[in-house]
């Protein structure tokens, strides 16, 4: 990932964190503004509600003790046979605006029935006694009708006439007709489940339309309110359909629960002001981190330019080109950054031209040290021939025959010696360059193991070849990836003069190549491993010194890479990175 | 002073009482001939000709004929000067039909007629100046079980919950009379043999043992006056575990709560024409009050048809009609003896 | 003391011996018992308990009877079978008396019924009549009872009997007699008054007069408990002591057949039902209209009766009737006519209604009577005369 492209991403991270942070508190703020007023409003829809329902109660109230005050009732109670008045009630309930009515006689039997006009003679055993309905207004009862139970808001009137008692028992069906007849405010609507049944029943829920439509998310609801009689308030739907309930339990005289109130307040404007908001601010923060993505990459791009062309000459060095130099002009810390990367190069081109020289004049000594060395061997054995000849002549010269004959096989041996030091040497000096062609490697290995596989057995050496069948092919000089591979079986070979295994691996690699020849010979030191690759360095008694340096250069020309690995006592593994 | 025998004397004595009798007899008010005697019924006859046959506009044929026949609204029947035992008062009947009960009982007070058939709750209302006239109780009020419920036990059920008491105080007013039998006790004489108490213990052990889809029946009552009466009877029907759902008139109903006319004094008359009315089979004629009684517990065992009550006819009366009762027992007209105070010849 | 008890016996037998008797059609009670005490021997001859009731409009003396009968052909000797358990109902239709027994052993039941003819009866269950109301006489005082000698109208009043001439469509005051004075003065001053012929009787509490109206008007009074005649239609007679002080009979009566009973006070009697099977109210001390035989059995009460009640003959549905007015005594008054059917007050026709209450109902030549009404608002007293009209 660039520079530009990290400070394009902090920025444009910053500027949406920030932006969003923001429109994250200000919903947020909003929101709870908005939830605290609109708890207040249902508090007080609740509260109209209950009003309104209290009301209506005290409506009940005065219509059955008006009822109860009337001449009708006054007749009845004094009649000495109530069953002329069987009918009574239905006209009463009907010129006084209730659905239920019952006059009742003094034993609970019924002598009129408006709601149900059959039941005549029936007793209504909670009216006499303590039934708790004596100053208790209106209240909730659960009626039985032809058609089933329902629920009833009722109040109780009692008729004296002397030493006779009726009751009067009043009220109003809470259905659809009595939701519908509240007055509500906009937004609010009623709920009214009817616990007439065991378990919760979606037929006993209705509102002032009748069946409610999408009963089931109430249900859970109604079911708290069942198993805990207590009143709370829940959220039920969603989205603009989402509507704030205040449940209330509606419970009978012996607190039994007989149904369940639910008052809704729509959410529908906060939910829907929220989402503008919400839409607002989203759309505002789009806008927002566009902006700041465009400043950001503006400014990134101002920003990173001189640092591109600062990397850009920094690649440059990097691949060689110690001539790159950033033209910048500014004043600020990129402009000194690229002065100092200007000064930098320049140094770093006069100390590699120093450097070079350096090392040239270095690498030249040290040739010239190592050729000296190497040429300085095979000249003392010459002086030491030359001066034993010498000797002999003058001081025994009647071993001087054999001496000069040893002496002169001395001189041919060691002039052989120099003449193989120059011809390394010279080799060393004139490597060609190699001839790239698609040269697959196991091939190259198992030619180099047949190759060696008689001087393998006889040294004891067991050979092993664990190559990869899909090693690609690679560019490279056959024949002097060979000479390579050739060169570290010899080295191995000598390096296990006890016998031991050699193991030669080809793996394909990060889309090249890699060859290990491993052996289990003596291994070598860590100081061993930094030298070995130096022109006439060695650890054999034998040898130029110069093969494990070819071998680097062939490597270095095929734009490769060689390593070892060893420990002393542990063997010794080169690996060979190639493609 | 002459000297009689005292037999002689004592029976004068006795026909001078008879005929002071007599004459304080004949010092009572005198009828008047003329007027309209204004009747109206609910039924509303749509045939094109007057009928012929039963208790009604058809009992007026001896002594009125018609002058004026509208199916369905009104007829008009007149005097026959030739008529058995004379020309009757009244000049003329008119007859309004498909009158509501409830607005024949408001033209009587207010003056627009003279006879009115009178309801249950017209008869509940005071009218100082209304007379009734009513029949014998002639109208059987019974349940009658569609072919289809072959099961007695549901028949026997639903007989044994009713509560006629109830009914008869409160829905009846103590009008009428409950009754077990098909006729009625002043027909027959024995109607008291039938039983009319219900046992609602006996009814829920016989439901009890009912496959639940046996339980439940359909009541259908034809007249809107037997409303609540049926639905009395569902009441008492549920009490013993029975479903019973009521509905106005409907041909496929499992039972039907209807009204029979009894057409008849005879009893064995009576008897086979409720029994042909009611879809029971004919009974054999009986020659005995005994058989009479064997022949009609026959038909009402099964439960087939269980009587309830038998009612009497109420007819309001104005003021001004005079020499009544104008309806027999068996509710039929007998308007030649009426006269209407104030009418002139 | 009744110094006239013999002699009104006389009297009583002579009117009855005058007054045809009806035939009551044919009666074989016996022999429907009989019957069904032969069928019963022979279905079962265990000993029998039997209970016995009566739906008829026969009166319970037939029951009495039929029990009789019933045991009668019964066998002493019974088996020692089932016990029979037996209830016989004495009932009726259109056109005959029944006799039904309903017989229970063990597990077995039997009905028997026994029947024989009745006579026709009239039409209608209840014969609707109509009741006309004819103000006959108007005046301050108040009025006790009124009679018609002849052309005449005799008018008792509280303190004195006057006797009117017709004038055309009013009367003309001829004659007036005050009554005694010395008399025991009950509130609530009650008197009738009896014309036969010529002859008058006049009874007050505590007083008893006779007199005659021709040549002129004479009155003859003593103090004394003489027990008053009360006339219910045309033939129903009745002797009935007045609490001199107070304003009821105290109980004491005396029958037609000359019987003595004793009931609780009352203020007023009238007989209904058929000769031989009539019935007679009360209206008593108590507030309730009690009903009883013609042995004065009690058999029953209709309620919503006042206090004055006159039986009269009418021709509507056979034998006589009862004119009663209503309970209240504070407030504009009404008298109905009524038929007693199953012991059972069965309205003939409506009411005829008053400016006041009633202060007097008197019987009067049978089928009609004389109410006498206190109009509230004029104070003065009305007599009228009530005439129970029906067909003919």
């Amino acid at each position: 990932m660039t520079f530009r492209t990290r400070l394009l991403l902090i920025l444009t991270a910053s500027v949406i964190v920030s932006v969003g942070l923001v429109e994250w508190l200000v919903l947020s703020t909003t929101r709870d503004a908005f939830e605290r007023v609109e708890a207040q409003r249902v508090d007080a829809l609740v509260a109209q509600f209950r009003q309104e329902f209290s009301r209506r109660g005290s409506d009940v109230v005065r219509a059955v003790q008006g009822i109860a005050r009337s001449d009708a009732l006054l007749n009845i109670a004094l009649a000495s046979d109530s069953a002329p008045y069987y009918n009574e009630a239905s006209g009463l309930a009907s010129a006084n605006g209730l659905d239920l009515l019952e006059i009742v006689a003094a034993d609970g039997a019924i002598v009129s029935s408006a709601e149900w006009p059959a039941r005549f003679g029936y007793k209504e055993d909670w009216l006499a006694g303590t039934a708790g309905w004596q100053n208790r207004g209106a209240f909730l009862r659960r009626e039985e009708l032809p058609d089933g139970f329902t629920l009833g808001l009722a109040a109780v009137a009692e008729v004296r006439a002397g030493d006779r008692t009726l009751y009067v028992t009043g009220g109003q069906r809470l259905d659809r007709a009595f939701l519908s007849s509240l007055v509500l405010p906009a937004g609010m609507r009623v709920l009214l489940y009817r616990n007439l049944s065991d378990g919760v029943s979606a037929a006993n829920l209705t509102d002032s339309s009748g069946a409610v439509a999408q009963p089931e998310p109430f249900l859970p609801v109604i079911d708290e309110a069942r198993r805990n009689p207590h009143e709370f308030g829940r959220e039920v739907g969603s989205g603009p359909a989402e509507e704030t309930f205040h449940i209330i339990p509606l419970q009978g005289l012996q607190n039994n629960l007989l149904g369940v109130l639910l008052v809704g307040s729509s959410r529908r404007e906060m939910v829907e002001l929220e989402a503008f908001l919400r839409n607002i601010g989203i759309i505002l923060a789009g806008a927002g981190i566009l902006v700041g993505v465009a400043l950001s990459w503006w400014a990134t791009t101002r920003v990173t330019r001189p640092v591109h062309a600062l990397v850009a000459s920094a690649e440059k060095v990097a691949a060689g080109n110690w001539n790159a130099t950033v033209d910048l002009a500014s004043g600020d810390e990129i402009g000194q950054l690229a002065r100092a990367f200007n000064r930098m190069t320049q140094q770093l081109l006069a100390q590699r031209e120093r450097l070079v020289q350096a090392e040239r004049v270095a690498a030249w000594r040290e040739l010239a040290r190592r050729l000296a060395h190497e040429l300085k061997n095979p000249l003392f054995p010459l002086q030491i021939t030359v001066e034993n000849m010498q000797r002999a002549r003058e001081w025994a010269p009647e071993q001087f025959e054999e001496v000069f004959r040893e002496g002169t096989e001395t001189f041919l041996a060691e002039i052989a010696k120099l003449k193989q030091i120059i011809a390394r040497f010279s080799d060393f000096a004139k490597m060609p360059a190699p001839e790239m062609q698609p040269v697959n490697l196991n091939q190259l290995v198992d030619e180099t193991m047949r190759l060696f596989e008689p001087q393998l057995q006889e040294a004891r050496i067991v050979p092993r070849a664990d190559l990869d069948p899909e090693l690609p092919s690679i560019p490279a000089d056959p024949e002097q990836i060979t000479w390579v591979l050739r060169n570290l079986v010899l080295n191995a070979i000598d390096a296990m003069p006890q016998g031991g295994s050699l193991t030669i691996r080809t793996a394909a690699r990060n889309g090249g190549v890699r060859m290990e020849v491993r052996d289990t010979g003596h291994g070598l030191t860590a100081e061993e491993c930094e030298r070995l690759f130096t022109p006439y360095y060695t650890t054999k008694t034998h040898g130029t010194g110069l093969g494990l340096a070819i071998v680097q250069s062939v490597v270095s020309d095929h734009q490769g890479h060689i390593s070892v690995e060893s420990q002393p006592g542990k063997g010794t593994a080169f690996r060979i990175d190639l493609g | 002073m002459i000297s009689l025998p005292a037999n002689t004397l004592l029976m004068c004595l006795r026909w001078f009482a008879v005929l002071s009798a007599a004459a304080l007899a004949v010092a009572a008010t005198r009828p008047h001939y003329g007027g309209t005697l204004r009747v109206e019924v609910a039924e509303s006859i749509e045939t094109a000709d007057p009928p012929q046959i039963g208790p009604g506009m058809a009992d007026l044929g001896g002594a009125f004929s018609v002058t004026r026949w509208e199916g369905g609204h009104a007829a008009v029947y007149s005097a026959g000067e030739s008529a058995e035992g004379g020309r009757p008062f009244l000049d003329s009947v008119e007859i309004q039909m498909g009158r509501a009960l409830r607005d024949q009982a408001i033209d009587l007070e207010t003056g627009k007629a003279d006879l009115v058939e009178l309801g249950l709750a017209e008869i509940r209302r005071p009218a100082p100046a209304r007379k009734i006239w009513n029949t014998a109780p002639v109208r059987l009020i019974a349940l009658s079980f569609a072919p289809r419920v072959t099961d007695e036990r549901v028949r026997e059920a639903l007989a044994l919950s009713v509560d006629r008491g109830a009914i008869h105080s409160v829905l009846l007013q103590r009008q009428g009379e409950i009754s077990g039998g098909l006729l009625p006790q002043w027909i027959s004489g024995y109607a008291f043999l039938f039983s009319t108490a219900a046992d609602p213990a006996r009814a829920r052990s016989i439901v009890s043992g009912l496959p639940p889809q046996a339980r439940a029946v359909t009541l259908s009552f034809e007249d809107p006056w037997l409303r609540p009466m049926a639905e009395r009877i569902a009441l008492n029907a549920r009490d013993a575990g029975l479903s019973v759902s009521t509905a106005g008139s409907n041909p496929a109903a499992d039972v039907r709560l209807l009204e029979v006319r009894i057409t008849a004094s005879d009893p064995s008359v009576a008897l086979a024409r409720t029994a042909a009315t009611l879809g029971l089979a004919e009974p054999p004629r009986a020659d005995s009050p005994e058989a009479l009684f064997t022949a009609e517990r026959a038909l009402l065992e099964g439960f087939r048809v269980v009587p309830l009550f038998h009612l009497p006819y109420f007819y309001g009366v104005s003021s001004r009609v005079r020499g009544g009762p104008g309806i027999t027992p068996l509710g039929e007209w007998r308007f030649e003896n009426l006269w209407l105070e104030g009418s002139r010849p | 003391m009744m110094p006239r008890v013999n002699g009104w016996s006389g009297a009583l037998a002579a009117l009855l011996f005058l007054v045809p008797r009806l035939s009551l059609g044919a009666d074989d009670v016996a022999g429907a018992a009989q019957d069904l005490a032969r069928r019963t021997v022979v279905w079962n001859r265990g000993p029998i308990t039997v209970t016995y009731r009566n739906l008829s409009s026969l009166p319970d003396s037939r029951l009495t009877e039929v029990r009789q009968d019933f045991e009668a052909a019964l066998p002493r000797n019974t088996d020692a079978a089932i016990p029979i358990e037996a209830r016989i109902t004495l009932s009726e239709n259109t056109t005959d008396y029944l006799l039904i027994e309903e017989a229970r052993a063990g597990a077995e039941s039997q009905v028997w019924i026994a029947r024989w003819k009745r006579a026709a009866r009239s039409g209608a269950v209840s014969s609707p009549a109509a009741i006309e109301k004819r103000l006959v006489w108007e005046q301050d005082e108040p009025i006790l009872d009124l009679a018609f000698p002849g052309t005449s109208l005799l008018v008792l009043s509280r303190s004195r009997i006057t006797l009117y001439a017709p004038n055309g469509t009013t009367w003309q005051p001829k004659q007036s007699v005050p009554l005694p004075g010395g008399m025991p003065e009950p509130r609530d001053f009650r008197g009738h008054l009896r014309v036969n012929g010529t002859r008058l009787e006049v009874y007050l509490p505590g007083v008893a007069c006779q007199g005659s109206v021709e040549p002129a008007l004479t009155l003859d009074c003593r103090a004394g408990g003489e027990p008053w005649v009360l006339e219910s239609g045309s033939q129903a007679l009745l002797l009935a002591n007045f609490t001199a002080n107070r304003n009821y009979f105290d109980g004491r009566l005396v029958l037609q057949n000359g019987t003595r009973k004793s009931v609780t006070p009352f203020y007023s009697a009238a007989e209904s039902g058929d000769p031989g099977n009539a019935l007679w109210l009360l209206a008593m001390a108590d507030g309730r209209t009690e009903v009883f035989d013609g042995t004065f059995q009690e058999l029953g009460t209709i309620p919503g009766w006042g206090s004055d009640l006159a039986g009269i003959s009418t021709r509507c549905s056979g034998g006589s009737q009862v004119l009663a007015d209503r309970p209240a005594n504070d407030e504009p008054d009404a008298i109905q006519a009524y038929s007693i059917v199953n012991r059972s007050a069965v309205s003939l026709a409506p009411p005829v209604t008053f400016s006041g209450p009633i202060t007097a109902l008197w019987p009067s030549l049978g089928s009609s009577a004389v109410a006498v009404s206190h109009d509230l608002a004029t104070g003065k007293y009305a007599a009228y005369v009530l005439t129970v009209v029906c067909g003919p």
